[in-house]
């Protein structure tokens, strides 16, 4: 134990002196308060993302047409997993999506520790027009930053091998009438946080894809997957974690969860 | 499934009897509901046409019906053959103090949420928005979140829903929690409201109770703002005994509180006296506030931004006449311009001109009923809903009992009938909250 405490003490200050250096070095403070995201973001590792459900693995195309599993490219990184198809005409929705990883991208450049544990994936979910060739070339479009986090854009070889992805990540896609102004389909925007074990984290839409919060969470995980590892917690344990503590002595209900 | 009926006598038998014990008591309390298009959260697609399907969580009455709490599917489409009728039904068996209710994100799944019993029953309303069907019930919030109790509504983020819950499993008062599940239905965190002996650092902890009810996220400013009702040793007593309790009496929210959404922490707690229950967020793109109505003190209050940068509370107008009207919901038009106030005491719907968000200046008032509740109105502002049942045991008594759902056409200056489902004579119960369904979503 008297071997222990010093090694601990040095961990602790690595730790600190680690988030400090993080905290210099934020370069999504860079980026403004808009009128759409008008707050100041969180500092990383301040907060916890619980777990939503683990992230499926499915077979899919890389734009250059070879077929690849989603979790062989995970490789530990975190990963940031946005489903688009490339007719979207939609401002606020494919078009914003492929905007806001392009800035992840970006933030990424001048970070290498960050660029090199994340991995960026957009995912078409109209494999009949977004063959790997069209991917290719929305790609080209969007990812022109070396250095930074690597970017993948996907398709899948039918709608079949998709409809599995889809519904395991809860993505609603359905056709849009004849004629409509953005496109075939309607959907919901959406833009999932995935974190090295293979694991949603966190779920954006519209209002929450902000990429102040979008790498803010990159780094919170990041600094989670720096921690030692945590045992085990029963859920009323998570509960305290999330909530503080609870304000509740111990109750028939906890009672029972722990007996 | 648990349930908890109690047959004792409610004691007001009329709307005189009514507002007389009212006066005397200086108090009561109601519980509300949301769900008019125009409260829906921000996370999700609204019905912006003509909804076709009113979804109705109702309370189960003994000796009625099969006497189970239900969810009821009412026509509203003008152009149907069933327009105002009752075209399906789902008893989820016995009787839980069926409150409010909330879609998912993807607007596939209803979650309606039983007081009592802390179930939690989920319904898809995509495969047949007609008839919703039945999927399953979630049993374990009280274990799971580690005590919370009472859950109140669903409101949906992304992938999750966020549970504002009324109570806790130790002793029943109204200290509790905001409980999230992922749309799977799995567990996913709890967030206690702060107290005085456990404020965590929150700005105006002197005031916090600990209470909650509502809760309801702004996302272009990254906070969340919940309000304060009471806890199930209150809201599960009848209402005479309550009364005739000047202990129990103190025991209501005095309280909202301002999150941080993103960390899910609280700021600010505001001290807002007499149960301040609907947060109803404004919609405009620089519209930096909500509203709320406190039953107990019949006020508006308005929660807002300043010049500043700091979030503040006001009291902006008072509900009714001098002895008050206890104003249980609230219904903002998507505009911002109208404010629609459901008041319990004397059974009217106030209308409000809001337009000036800090002088809100009543434009109309009309009898919906001998009691109502709850009043929701579509997005385009031209249709409303209300609905009449508050508790199993603070429900008038009498001919007062009146059970219905009543539709509405706004016209800008009065609201004029157009149809009502009486929901005793069709053996259902009592009906509660109100969400809107429509097959357009789906194609």
């Amino acid at each position: 134990m008297k071997a222990f405490l010093p090694q601990f003490a040095l961990c602790v200050m690595t730790l600190a002196s680690a988030h400090a250096d993080v905290e210099s070095r934020r370069s999504e403070l860079s980026l403004p308060r808009t009128a759409e995201y008008d707050y100041d973001v969180p500092k990383p590792g301040t907060y916890t993302l619980p777990v939503l459900k683990p992230a499926a693995d499915g077979a899919v195309l890389g734009s250059d047409g070879k077929p690849v599993r989603l979790h062989e490219l995970v490789d530990g990184r975190i990963i940031i997993l946005s489903f688009i198809y490339t007719r979207c005409a939609d401002p606020r929705a494919c078009l914003r999506a492929s905007g806001v990883l392009s800035q992840l991208q970006q933030l990424t450049l001048a970070e290498p520790a960050v660029a090199t544990n994340l991995l960026l994936l957009t995912l078409s979910f109209d494999p009949t027009h977004d063959t790997p060739e069209v991917m290719s070339r929305y790609g080209s479009v969007f990812n022109g930053k070396q250095g930074g986090a690597e970017w993948l854009f996907l398709t899948t070889g039918s709608r079949d091998q998709l409809a599995p992805l889809l519904d395991r990540y809860g993505q609603q896609v359905d056709r849009a009438r004849p004629g409509n102004a953005t496109g075939p389909y309607n959907h919901p925007l959406r833009v999932y946080l995935i974190d090295g074990q293979k694991r949603i984290r966190n779920i954006y839409s519209y209002g929450l894809l902000d990429p102040r919060l979008v790498i803010t969470d990159v780094r919170t995980l990041l600094m989670e997957a720096a921690q030692p590892k945590v045992a085990t917690q029963t859920p009323a344990q998570a509960a305290n974690q999330n909530g503080t503590e609870s304000p509740l002595p111990r109750s028939a209900a906890t009672r029972k969860l722990v007996q | 499934m648990r349930r908890l009926v109690n047959n004792h006598r409610n004691p007001f038998t009329s709307r005189h009897s009514l507002l007389n014990a009212l006066t005397s008591a200086s108090l009561l309390i109601s519980s509300p509901l949301h769900a008019d298009e125009t409260c829906v959260s921000p996370y999700m697609a609204h019905i912006e046409g003509q909804e076709e399907y009113v979804y109705v969580w109702t309370l189960g009455i003994e000796g009625l019906g099969d006497g189970s709490d239900k969810l009821v599917t009412v026509d509203v489409n003008p152009k149907s053959s069933d327009y105002g009728k009752v075209i399906s039904s789902y008893s989820v068996g016995g009787r839980q103090e069926a409150h409010h209710g909330g879609f998912t994100d993807d607007r596939k799944q209803f979650w309606a949420a039983g007081l009592d019993s802390s179930s939690i029953f989920i319904f898809d309303v995509r495969s047949q928005p007609a008839r919703p069907q039945y999927l399953k019930t979630l049993t374990d919030l009280p274990i799971k979140s580690g005590g919370a109790t009472g859950p109140h509504g669903a409101f949906a983020l992304p992938g999750r829903m966020l549970i504002p819950c009324l109570s806790n499993s130790r002793d029943q008062s109204g200290r509790t929690a905001l409980v999230e599940y992922s749309n799977e239905g799995e567990y996913l965190a709890t967030h206690w409201m702060p107290t005085k002996d456990n404020s965590r650092g929150v700005a105006g902890s002197e005031f916090a109770d600990g209470y909650a009810y509502d809760a309801r996220v702004l996302p272009r400013k990254n906070v969340m703002l919940s309000s304060s009702f009471t806890g199930t040793a209150n809201y599960m007593r009848p209402l005479g005994e309550l009364l005739q309790d000047a202990v129990a009496m103190k025991n209501f929210g005095q309280t909202m509180t301002l999150w941080d959404f993103h960390t899910r922490k609280p700021k600010k707690v505001f001290h807002v006296p007499g149960a301040p229950l609907e947060v109803r967020w404004a919609w405009g793109p620089n519209h930096n506030y909500a509203f709320t109505a406190t039953a107990l003190t019949s006020k508006l209050w308005l929660v807002y931004e300043d010049a500043n940068g700091e979030w503040q509370a006001k009291e902006v107008a008072h509900v009714g006449g001098e002895k008050g009207v206890f104003p249980v919901d609230i219904s903002l038009s998507a505009d911002d311009r109208t404010l629609f106030v459901g008041c319990f005491g004397d059974g009217k719907c106030r209308v409000f001109d809001v337009s000036h968000p800090r002088e809100p200046r009543q434009i109309h008032e009309q009898s919906i009923g001998r009691q109502v509740n709850m009043v929701s109105q579509s997005w385009d502002g031209k249709r409303l809903y209300f609905t009449s049942s508050l508790l199993a045991n603070w429900d008038k008594q009498g001919e007062d009992n009146e059970q219905f759902l009543r539709a509405y056409d706004w016209n800008g200056r009065e609201l004029k009938p157009t149809f009502s489902v009486d929901f005793t004579m069709e053996k259902l119960g009592r009906p509660h909250a109100m969400n809107f369904g429509s097959s357009k979503l789906y194609n």
